[in-house]
């Protein structure tokens, strides 16, 4: 009498999973789908349904993107390099005491970790225009840093208390200085934790829209996400073109997701729950 | 000299906390297309012109009414979501779903956006399953009275997944012996997730609602791009553009203003509330 109400539940329990997994998966199943339609495929089927292969659409809207995902990179990459080593180092300084002044610093930074970005669109504007930096790499990377390296140094510091202190406390006894400690013992060991830190940046800088929409002028500046705003659609317009472009502007955040998701997913943990997974 | 590690992140910050008072500063002058030399000091009265604009009025509602309903939602989905993987025997099966729900974060707004467009296509979308089923079609994108709720539905498709990783790893840190022996005694899956998790998810709770509050409150590209700077889906984001692309500067600095006050309500009691479980634990 029990288990073939037990395999009911299970296949209820299933089911519920896999219909809301495929609800979930709608959006990334299009992009696949339509990013690789022919045009007649685009007037004969509804988006939802796959017809033919056709690799035109990739290859014109790559074409297209190539230099905006080149942009992307740098920023990205320049980015998150900048705000997971000193944010490294921020840890550093949080992790060697507990005091007052100590204390204060990281509630400093871990408020301007939160604070929404827009907020400074007129000042910085400003700031940038005045130095000569509006529409340029250093420009854009300086506002991307003054906004991502709070949260870089959260998670570096989170990340680093879970170091046990006897390991320092020992380079210390050996005469090691704060450098030494840092850069041969506390660093290497929360590597796995900047790995994290690297993605998360990596991937929000990547995405980040209004900033790039803001501090850019010229087509050449422009970044994977804003180049997206000339395939919304509209009259006349196809709708292979639109996935495709979401497809090759997303492929390099979603392959990190897929290839690094445990370090990604860790990242959004420790930021959270302070969990140190 | 240990302080010397934390000087180039406080040199980035101060530029943060400049911006703050730059911008509380020309709140109060009225600088803007028609007084771009020399603002004159105005005290609150650029504050009372905001408060008064109608396209204000309701871009504040609108987004506060976006966060409303998208942490009602996300928090119960990721509730639904965590416990069904929960209850999962397999360990491989359990980290596929968590991904699976969580990959729509990955992805840019924007990207977001364009995709969500066409799937709201009142011919080529989802609509065309409606139509072949002969149920009636939703209006999406295209009809004032539903663009909001299109937007906001994307916006629960993103977040539902980080919502649900919290609860689940809450649920995760409730002892085993707890859940075998309510199982011992027959309980059921609900009462388990009511009676013995959700009690042990107060910081899920937490750090859900306060990071997705922060995420629909500085919510800009998904609507900018869906719809452009239209007055049916405009949030308080797009509302300070739209008053800096217009060059009233001085009027988006006062919505910076109201934007910090609002998140700093949030975040000051969840930094200090942070600092315990962050980094006192050793």
């Amino acid at each position: 009498m029990i288990r073939p109400l037990k395999i009911a539940k299970k296949t209820i329990h299933h089911a519920i999973l896999i219909i809301l997994a495929a609800l979930w998966l709608i959006p990334v199943y299009t992009m696949l789908i339509d990013g690789m339609k022919s045009a007649g495929g685009v007037l004969t089927t509804p988006i939802l349904q796959p017809t033919g292969l056709s690799f035109t659409p990739l290859i014109t809207v790559s074409s297209a993107l190539e230099l905006p995902i080149v942009n992307s990179l740098i920023l990205a990459i320049a980015t998150a390099t900048i705000s997971t080593f000193i944010g490294a180092l921020a840890a550093f300084y949080f992790y060697k005491g507990r005091s007052w002044t100590n204390n204060t610093v990281f509630v400093i930074i871990a408020i301007a970790t939160f604070i929404p970005y827009q907020i400074t669109l007129v000042p910085i504007t400003e700031i940038l225009s005045t130095l000569g930096l509006f529409n340029t790499y250093p420009g854009l990377i300086f506002t991307f840093v003054i906004f991502h390296l709070p949260g870089g140094a959260l998670l570096m510091t989170i990340f680093m208390s879970n170091l046990p202190k006897s390991i320092v406390e020992s380079a210390r006894a050996d005469g090691a200085s704060d450098w030494i400690v840092f850069s041969k013992v506390a660093f290497p060991l929360t590597l796995a934790g900047a790995v994290s830190t690297f993605i998360l940046t990596f991937v929000e800088v990547w995405n980040n829209f209004f900033i790039p929409l803001v501090l850019t002028s010229t087509p050449n500046m422009y970044t994977a996400s804003i180049s997206l705003l000339s395939y919304t659609g509209g009259y006349g317009t196809l709708y292979n073109d639109s996935f495709a472009a979401a497809l090759v502007a997303s492929l390099i955040p979603l392959l990190v997701f897929v290839l690094l998701g445990r370090y990604f997913m860790r990242g959004f943990l420790a930021l959270g729950s302070g969990s140190k997974g | 000299m240990t302080f010397l590690f934390v000087v180039p992140t406080l040199f980035f910050a101060a530029f943060l906390i400049y911006f703050i008072i730059w911008n509380l500063y020309y709140s109060f002058l009225d600088y803007s297309i028609l007084h771009a030399h020399n603002p004159p000091f105005v005290g609150f009265g650029t504050y009372s012109s905001v408060l008064g604009d109608p396209l204000f009025v309701t871009a504040f509602g609108r987004t506060m009414l976006w966060v409303v309903v998208c942490l009602a939602v996300t928090n119960a989905l990721g509730i639904l979501i965590a416990s069904l993987i929960f209850f999962l025997e397999n360990g491989k099966l359990k980290s596929v779903y968590n991904s699976l729900f969580l990959y729509p974060i990955s992805i840019s707004l924007a990207a977001s956006a364009v995709i969500w467009t066409w799937l709201y296509n009142p011919q080529e979308g989802i609509n065309s399953i409606f139509v072949a089923l002969h149920l009636p079609t939703f209006s999406g994108l295209s009809s004032p009275s539903t663009s909001e709720l299109s937007l906001i539905i994307v916006s629960i498709w993103i977040y539902s997944g980080l919502s649900a990783i919290f609860y689940y790893s809450s649920f995760q840190g409730v002892p085993s012996q707890v859940i075998e022996s309510a199982r011992a005694d027959a309980a059921k899956a609900h009462t388990i997730v009511f009676k013995i998790l959700l009690p042990e998810a107060k910081n899920a709770f937490i750090v859900a609602t306060v990071t997705i509050f922060l995420f629909v409150l500085r919510m800009f590209s998904l609507p900018y791009v869906a719809t452009g700077l239209d007055p049916f889906t405009m949030t308080l984001a797009e509302q300070m553009f739209n008053y800096f692309t217009t060059e009233f500067f001085s009027k988006a600095s006062v919505v910076s203003i109201i934007v910090v006050i609002i998140a700093a309500a949030v975040i000051v009691p969840y930094a200090l509330f942070g600092v315990k479980r962050w980094i006192s634990g050793d």
